[in-house]
């Protein structure tokens, strides 16, 4: 079974490499050979039908889940076997319930993101309270750091986790349906915060409903998820082009066909 | 004013109501640190499996002529590792856990007493009688809790995410298995250490009512800690003066004088509560 996917141009391992994985549970496979890449520097939206597979494939990347077969590469290695460099995949939950009264302040919160960096006994020093603070600046909620994280608005608490998963310096971000349960104010600091973060270099992988709902955000590819199978669309960015300023040229150029015209759009693994 | 100065200092003359200040301090400030992540995980009838099925521990003990403390710490351990393996690992729930473990491991201390007839100091297992503690129970508490104290300190960070949120604590790379059942084991020697203070039926109390009155009154899991411990060591002092002067069994007192504690956080964090309603958040960003 091969990969299909064009030789990286680059030396960089990709940020995230499945080969013809399987997943599922006792009652079933969910996944049924799933192959994609996503190189250094991409952002790619997860997209399908409920029950399709997408938590179940997000629960494999995050090494939640064993695959039952196939290869699964997160930055190079096996994510349940990270160990040490593990922490070097930023994740925002879908905003659900959580216990707001938890006793954490939003600072707190997003100072968790650091847990996995630092290591079992160590406690956080000042490098790691000026990271979470700057992170904490990035989605604005800096001036609410203080407040106890219950009593942030919904699409406030998505950019708390925004800013833990920040805080965690992911070498690779994954977010699930980012967008949904917030309301448009929020669904808009969302879009510019992740075009900000495309604009830095930091690959992503985000599960979305509607691609639309994240503008200015431009994705290079869109992986379509139906049944348990995975296919891929290149998204043709105009290339020079600076990402930020041509989101209407780089949709009006989406297209379904790779770069060397091979079809790219059925199903991986066949 | 001299004679109320009296009342609590002269309890203190006695040598052993010395080691009955230090040992409650000792057992208010395990009990408050350890409280504050049973309280934080929900893992607060733990304590109670673990105390009344002790008593199978205690007689165990009793029969084979062992130190009674020797034999509670396996036992108390092994209880609540069994009920954590139960909760996780079958279809039990946790609850549920707790009641079958417990109840099995009561019936048999029960059983094993009445069969040996004469028990020696039940009274005191049953209800606590920090009078009755020995130097080498402190220098026990002093150790094992200490060491019990210093890894949940260290573990601190991970535990907090833990509780808060398992799935990211496990993407993080953070052993929650391990984890969890540390803080079990943990706990469970935690309640034995705290047995012959407090009594096999009230030893549950102070894991949760103290971390409780914190958790009303804070708002970040160390000041919650701190509270825990203040309130943990007020109640056991003004619990052991009251036991003395009024002759009633210390667990007893120290527990009643900590339900007092929380019912003031209680009030105070809806006065808090109350006065912070109109302010609408986010209005400062």
């Amino acid at each position: 079974m091969t990969v299909p996917v064009f030789a990286p141009l680059t030396l960089e391992p990709p940020s995230l490499l499945l080969a013809d994985v399987v997943a599922g549970y006792d009652h079933g496979v969910v996944l049924n050979g799933v192959s994609a890449r996503l190189q250094a520097g991409q952002v790619v939206a997860l997209m399908g039908p409920n029950g399709s597979g997408k938590s179940t494939l997000l629960k494999v990347i995050l090494g939640l889940l064993e695959p039952l077969g196939g290869r699964v590469e997160v930055l190079g290695s096996a994510p349940t076997r990270l160990d040490r460099r593990r922490h070097q995949i930023g994740y925002v939950p879908q905003l659900r319930d959580v216990d707001r009264a938890f006793p954490a302040t939003v600072f707190d919160l997003a100072m968790m993101g650091r847990v996995g960096r630092l290591g079992l006994f160590r406690r956080p020093g000042a490098r790691d309270r000026e990271i979470v603070a700057r992170a904490l600046e990035q989605v604005g909620l800096r001036a609410l750091a203080d407040r106890p994280f219950g009593a942030l608005s919904g699409g406030q608490q998505q950019r708390a986790f925004m800013a833990r998963a920040l805080a965690q310096e992911p070498a690779l971000l994954v977010l699930d349906e980012p967008a949904a349960g917030v309301d448009e104010e929020h669904r808009e600091r969302t879009g510019r915060l992740l075009s900000d973060l495309r604009a830095q270099g930091v690959p992503m992988l985000i599960a979305t409903h509607d691609i639309e709902e994240l503008e200015p955000l431009i994705f290079d590819e869109h992986w379509h998820l139906v049944k348990g199978r995975l296919s891929v669309d290149v998204v043709d960015v105009v290339p020079n082009a600076d990402r930020h300023e041509s989101p209407a040229v780089a949709h009006s150029h989406r297209q379904s066909v790779g770069l060397l015209g091979l079809d790219r759009r059925s199903p991986s693994g066949t | 004013m001299e004679t109320a100065l009296g009342w609590l200092i002269e309890p203190l003359a006695q040598p052993f109501m010395q080691r009955a200040l230090v040992g409650s301090i000792g057992v208010a400030i395990l009990c408050a640190v350890v409280g504050t992540f049973v309280v934080l995980l929900g893992l607060a009838f733990i304590g109670e499996g673990v105390s009344h099925g002790s008593l199978a521990g205690l007689a165990l003990g009793f029969i084979l002529k062992l130190d009674l403390l020797l034999v509670s710490i396996p036992f108390g351990i092994g209880l609540a590792l069994a009920i954590g393996y139960l909760a996780e690992r079958t279809r039990t729930r946790f609850d549920a856990a707790v009641g079958v473990v417990f109840a099995t491991s009561a019936a048999l201390g029960i059983a094993l007493i009445t069969a040996v007839r004469v028990f020696p100091d039940l009274n005191s297992y049953l209800f606590g009688n920090v009078l009755a503690i020995r130097p080498l129970d402190l220098a026990f508490l002093g150790i094992a809790g200490g060491l019990v104290i210093a890894l949940i300190l260290l573990l601190q960070k991970e535990l907090i995410l833990l509780a808060f949120d398992p799935e990211m604590a496990r993407v993080m790379g953070v052993p929650t298995r391990p984890l969890y059942y540390l803080l079990l084991g943990l706990t469970g020697l935690t309640v034995v250490i705290c047995l012959r203070t407090l009594g096999v039926i009230l030893v549950t109390a102070l894991l949760v009512i103290p971390a409780s009155t914190g958790r009303q009154l804070a708002v970040r899991v160390p000041t919650m800690m701190l509270v825990a411990v203040v309130a943990s060591c007020l109640s056991a002092v003004a619990g052991l003066l009251l036991s003395y002067h009024f002759n009633i069994s210390s667990g007893a007192s120290i527990v009643l004088c900590s339900a007092v504690c929380f019912a003031v956080s209680l009030v105070a964090s809806r006065r808090r509560r109350a006065s912070a309603r109109f302010e609408p958040i986010g209005a400062s960003e």
